[in-house]
């Protein structure tokens, strides 16, 4: 046990001899928490809404068309500015709005029956939230149209029963009208998650992108820095010494993966007191059962990290292998997005990967405070897939202490 | 008596036998010297005794242990100075040697004093705190061999302990090596040196293409030489045809050429020295200098294998 | 003799087989990756959803309850989601083991409350995987509950205006018909909807995201691509090879523009197999400008190879340079747009987008993507050169120094 600890303490301590190691495997993750992070509001103040730039040109002259505009400036979410044409194209065009619409001058006019309702939208292709801006439009114009459908049937009646003060009665029809609306909708709908225990939560984009990069992150450190180690100690031979030295194949992989462990953990912690510190992520009351789910995890991409080094050679051809491995699959796991914004096929190739798994357990432990019991089947999958890698990588053989075979007489050239 | 017995070892690496149907004993405390070219099998044959290998069949005892079944007691007997420097470079000395020590078992203040001790040995106290990617070729092998020492290994096995370093680190090498075998410590001693095996060791085996060719004591080994001496002669240009000539001259046992040095074992060197000469001259070939020299483990070698030492 | 050095370089990096993987293979897999991820979102996420269950608890089980069960989740929302009734415990059994992804909660008196104006929430629970699916149901309701809310609201305000000035609004029984204003108010619904269409310019070339992220993973790679010319400078200066070539008759200035042109070169075959592969596999239109296009892409490359000068004067050893470049690369690959796009990110970060030359550089891949011309992408092109020449300057002083 001394053996083993005494491994895993020294493979930690030679990784903080590394700076720029530290740097990549410590600071980087942080600025990209940072950064993804911050395409979500901060869970703890909601309360202030970014707005979002949104410019109009309406060269309608209709009530409807003004309604409409006054409705969306209303709206605590939108920065409003009335522009030109051009200036509109401009602005999408240099990102100084999100999204721009032109009301057409014969907004709401009819031709050939058909009711002109439609608005001009200029936004890049890329723009995402164009589509929260166009509901609120959608939904204003929904009031718009109930109070006007209204105020017309009711017109219609007040006109078959020849009544006079019509403008009146109107007047005070809309007035109640208005007074409804404002008490609110009558039937709301409220989304949220479902959590073990009956608190209500919405969704955390902050928490979800956080541990995603930390899932990320994470495997880069396990496999390039934790696993690694086994290739760097062939190169320093000092991996032959280990085998000639009182200390077991078992023992030395229990050090070699305890180190890794401890090294996983130590991101891990950093990622999340930065998380929850500075950037005020909730990481939720299952932290017992997150830890469990974030050691499997572990422990599952420990072996993928031991199998990759049994193909390569230097730990110079690890990195690149990994990092080619990593990125995309923690893409398509979900590491830096929802995964349902993808393709079915391409949620269906997720599966393959830990990352996902990993992901799903822990969207469940960390948003929805749900128990272990209900992250059973993500921590045997990813447990199966560790041991098949654990496994597959001791059988090939590749971790023989057998000295490098030498090539030529190099010792004697040096001399 | 004997502390370490290899009984009809071999290696197979596909079609190359490495080490070929080897036999010997090395007795305790002894200065066991194993002198090969590059190639011969010695690291091999020592990676096989420190378990490192398994061999492709044999059997080694390490004093009356089988290496095979009680492995971990063998380890604890072996320490081994790999050919190879086998430190973290990253690492400080002290740390580097507190980790080796560690493995070997050792902790608290045994260990702390073991690690002083060995710094001690390679004569680099002074520099426990420097990482050892900031040391010299010498340096880094010294704290090597220091690494092998700490849990005071009753045998010591060096790979070519002293390749590419300074003649002054070599030197400490070697009177440390003395030293520690005057203290009782069996060592296996391997090296492509003829010098240094010639210098330190009391019982020489001498192997080539994964055999032990000849194995005794200095004096023996030079006896299967001792009527023999070695012609050198340096020549300034080269002529196959007259190598052959040479070599079929009476008396002349084996010839090799290498960088214009032309060595001749020989039954006798006067008479045949002016026979080679004339044969030279008549070939036109310049003769620079002549050396007649007595033989040594390297003439042993050239008369055993028709090869020098050093290609 | 700038040529010679150049030639050198290019020569080594040719035989090395791990960087052409990692050059090549690497940006051609990545870019289909952010392609297919977000290809839905770029057009419209097309019709290759499938259904999934849903599950209602109706806790009402009034008119109101029954016409929003049968009628619409049941009947008009069959192509989205499956529908379930249940009871309140075997509902969130489904949902805790993920049978199902949303439960939607009628509250008691949900109908009665609507009819006397009072207010009541529906509650939609999610599971936590399945915030997509949830988010639809979510919004489909949502639209029904506001009609619904709103024909009610009409109807109400336009039975209390009757009642105040006591009009007979029904001809036959003197009250007024409240049924009359919802059917009105429904066919409105029904006939007058927002229509959007997408402003004439763009609407005929629009980028889909495996353009988008061809360009921005192009950019990327040319800097990974120019970070190695860098490394293996550093390895030269360590082997001290830099020293014996500086001892010849090459000049710091000489040395750093041979080396600067190597990595010219490199980067620009290496854009070259990207391009080319993405117009010909992927399908890629990089934009009618030809000119424009090489252009932009030259400056993008002299930016980046400039940059990589730079990181190669202020490193001490190839490690440092490497591994320094490899974050420098992907915090300025996320902040200029290469990953997510821009807009999502914070204004004060848009802000910062516009130091990184990628962001330059994309902006004027995604001009020439929409199919303007050369004149659109000088700034780009402007301010990527400036930046080049920056980054030069510093990297030559900087070495000139040692
Ligand atoms: N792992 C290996 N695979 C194949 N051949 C090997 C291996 N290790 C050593 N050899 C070969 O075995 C022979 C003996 O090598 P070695 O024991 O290292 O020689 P020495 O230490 O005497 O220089 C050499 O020909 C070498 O190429
Ligand atoms: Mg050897």
């Amino acid at each position: 046990m001394n053996k083993i600890i005494n491994i895993a303490v020294f493979d930690f301590k030679k990784l903080f001899r590394d700076k720029v190691a530290i740097l990549s495997m410590i600071l980087l993750p942080l600025v990209f928490t940072f950064i993804m992070s911050s395409i979500y509001p901060n869970s703890k103040d909601i309360q202030e809404i970014p707005k979002v730039g949104v410019g109009v040109t309406n060269l309608c002259s209709s009530e409807l068309a003004a309604t409409l505009v006054e409705e969306l400036r209303a709206d605590p979410s939108v920065y409003l500015l009335e522009l030109t044409e051009q200036e509109i194209l401009d602005a999408v065009k240099s990102s100084g709005i999100e999204v721009g619409f032109i009301i057409p001058e014969d907004f709401g006019q009819e031709k050939e029956d058909i009711i002109n309702y439609n608005i001009t939208v200029v936004k890049t292709p890329s723009s995402s939230g164009h589509s929260a801006i166009v509901s609120i439009l959608e939904s204003s114009f929904t009031e718009i149209i109930a109070k006007e459908g209204t105020r017309g049937y009711y017109k219609n009646k007040l006109d078959s029963l020849n009544i006079t003060e019509q403008n009146r009665i109107l007047f005070i029809l809309s007035k109640k009208f208005d007074e409804k609306i404002n008490k609110g909708s009558l039937v709301t709908v409220e989304s949220s998650v479902y959590t073990a225990g009956n608190n209500i939560k919405k969704f955390d984009g902050r928490a979800q992108s956080s541990m995603g990069i930390a899932v990320m992150f994470v495997m880069f450190i396990v496999i390039i820095g934790g696993m690694g180690t086994i290739l760097d100690d062939k190169k320093n031979n000092t991996w032959g010494r280990l085998g000639i030295s009182p200390t077991s194949f078992t023992q030395i992989m229990a050090g070699k993966i305890l180190g890794t462990f401890i090294k996983g953990w130590t991101q891990i912690i950093v990622l999340i007191l930065f998380g929850k510190f500075v950037l005020g992520v909730d990481w939720g009351n299952s932290l017992g059962t997150s830890i469990i789910v974030l050691s499997i995890y572990l422990l599952s991409v420990t072996g993928i990290g031991m199998f990759l080094a049994t193909l390569v050679k230097t730990d110079a051809q690890l990195g690149p292998l990994a990092t080619i491995i990593i990125i995309p699959t923690s893409m398509l796991s979900g590491c830096y997005w929802p995964i349902e914004i993808m393709s079915e096929t391409m949620q269906k190739i997720a599966v393959l990967f830990p990352q996902y798994w990993a992901m799903k357990a822990l969207r469940s432990t960390v948003i929805a405070n749900m128990s272990l019991s209900d992250t059973a089947i993500p921590l045997i999958i990813m447990g199966a897939m560790g041991m098949f890698f654990f496994v597959l990588s001791t059988m090939s053989g590749a971790f023989k202490h057998e000295p490098k075979q030498k090539r030529g007489k190099g010792a004697d050239v040096a001399a | 008596m004997s502390y370490i017995q290899i009984k009809s070892v071999s290696k197979k690496y596909g079609d190359l036998t490495a080490v070929d149907n080897i036999s010997f004993e090395i007795k305790e405390g002894e200065l066991f010297g194993l002198l090969g070219p590059n190639g011969a099998g010695k690291s091999t044959l020592i990676s096989i005794i420190t378990t490192l290998i398994k061999p492709s069949g044999g059997q080694i005892l390490v004093n009356g242990l089988d290496i095979k079944t009680k492995q971990s007691e063998v380890k604890k007997i072996l320490g081994l100075v790999p050919q190879d420097i086998a430190l973290y470079p990253t690492l400080t000395a002290g740390e580097n040697l507190a980790f080796w020590g560690k493995m070997y078992g050792l902790g608290g203040r045994l260990l702390k004093e073991r690690v002083k001790e060995a710094l001690e040995i390679a004569g680099l106290s002074d520099r426990a705190k420097n990482r050892i990617d900031s040391f010299s070729g010498g340096m880094k092998r010294r704290i090597n061999i220091a690494a092998a020492l700490l849990h005071k290994p009753k045998v010591l096995i060096m790979d070519e302990p002293t390749v590419g370093i300074d003649p002054q680190s070599r030197n400490h090498i070697l009177e440390t090596v003395q030293k520690l075998n005057k203290e009782g410590m069996t060592v296996i001693y391997t090296s492509h040196y003829m010098e240094e095996i010639e210098f330190l060791c009391s019982y020489i085996g001498i192997m080539d293409h994964g055999k032990i060719i000849a194995m005794g004591t200095k004096e023996e080994l030079r006896k299967l030489v001792s009527n023999k001496d070695v012609i050198k002669i340096k020549l300034t240009n080269e002529n196959d045809a007259v190598f052959n000539t040479i070599k079929k001259l009476d008396n002349v046992d084996n010839i090799t050429f290498i960088d214009g040095d032309l060595s001749i074992n020989t039954g006798n060197a006067d008479t045949v020295l002016a026979k080679i000469i004339s044969t030279l001259e008549n070939a036109k070939c310049k003769i620079q200098t002549i050396n007649i020299e007595q033989s040594n483990l390297e003439s042993v070698f050239l008369h055993l294998t028709g090869r020098a030492l050093r290609d | 003799m700038i040529f010679n050095i150049a030639l050198k370089d290019l020569k080594v990096i040719a035989r090395d087989k791990k960087a052409l993987i990692l050059l090549l293979i690497m940006p051609i897999v990545i870019t289909f990756i952010l392609g297919a991820a977000f290809g839905s979102s770029f057009s419209k996420r097309g019709l290759d959803i499938t259904v999934f269950p849903v599950a209602v608890v109706d806790k009402d089980g009034g008119d109101q309850a029954k016409a929003f069960i049968e009628d619409f989740l049941v009947k008009d929302l069959s192509s989205l989601f499956t529908t379930q009734i249940a009871t309140e415990e075997e509902a969130f059994n489904l949902l805790n083991s993920e049978k199902v992804s949303t439960v939607i909660v009628i509250p008691e008196n949900f109908t009665d409350n609507i009819n006397n104006g009072e207010n009541s929430i529906i509650e939609i629970k999610s599971h936590i995987n399945q915030q997509f699916n949830s988010n639809l149901v979510s919004s489909v309701v949502n639209g029904y509950m506001q009609k619904l809310s709103l024909g009610n609201t009409g109807a109400n305000a336009a039975i209390e205006t009757s009642q105040e000035y006591n009009l007979p609004l029904n001809s036959e029984d003197g009250t007024f018909e409240a049924q009359g204003v919802i059917q009105e108010l429904q066919i409105r619904f029904n006939t007058d909807t927002l229509a959007f269409t997408e402003s004439n310019q763009e609407k005929n070339k629009s980028i889909s995201s495996i353009q988008y992220y061809s360009a921005a993973m192009l950019i990327m790679f040319l800097l990974f691509g120019a970070l190695r010319g860098a490394r293996m400078m550093i390895e030269e200066r360590e082997t001290r090879t830099l020293g014996r070539v500086l001892t010849t008759r090459a000049n710091i200035a000489t040395m750093v523009l041979g080396k600067f042109l190597g990595f010219f070169i490199i980067c620009t075959c290496q854009a070259l197999v990207l391009i080319l592969f993405a117009r010909f596999v992927y399908g890629v239109y990089w934009g009618s400008s030809i000119l424009g296009f090489t252009l932009l892409t030259l400056s993008t490359i002299f930016a980046g190879s400039a940059f990589a000068m730079f990181l190669s004067s202020i490193s001490k050893t190839s490690e440092a340079a490497d591994g320094l470049g490899n974050i420098l690369i992907q915090v300025f690959t996320v902040l200029g747009g290469g990953m997510i796009p821009v807009q999502l990110l914070p204004q004060f970060m848009q802000s910062l987008s516009r130091l990184t030359l990628n962001w330059w550089a994309m902006q004027g891949y995604v001009d020439l993507m929409f199919g303007r011309d050369l004149i659109t992408i000088l700034p780009s092109v402007g301010v990527l050169l400036l930046m080049g020449v920056l980054f030069l300057g510093v990297g030559i002083t900087k070495l000139r120094l040692q």
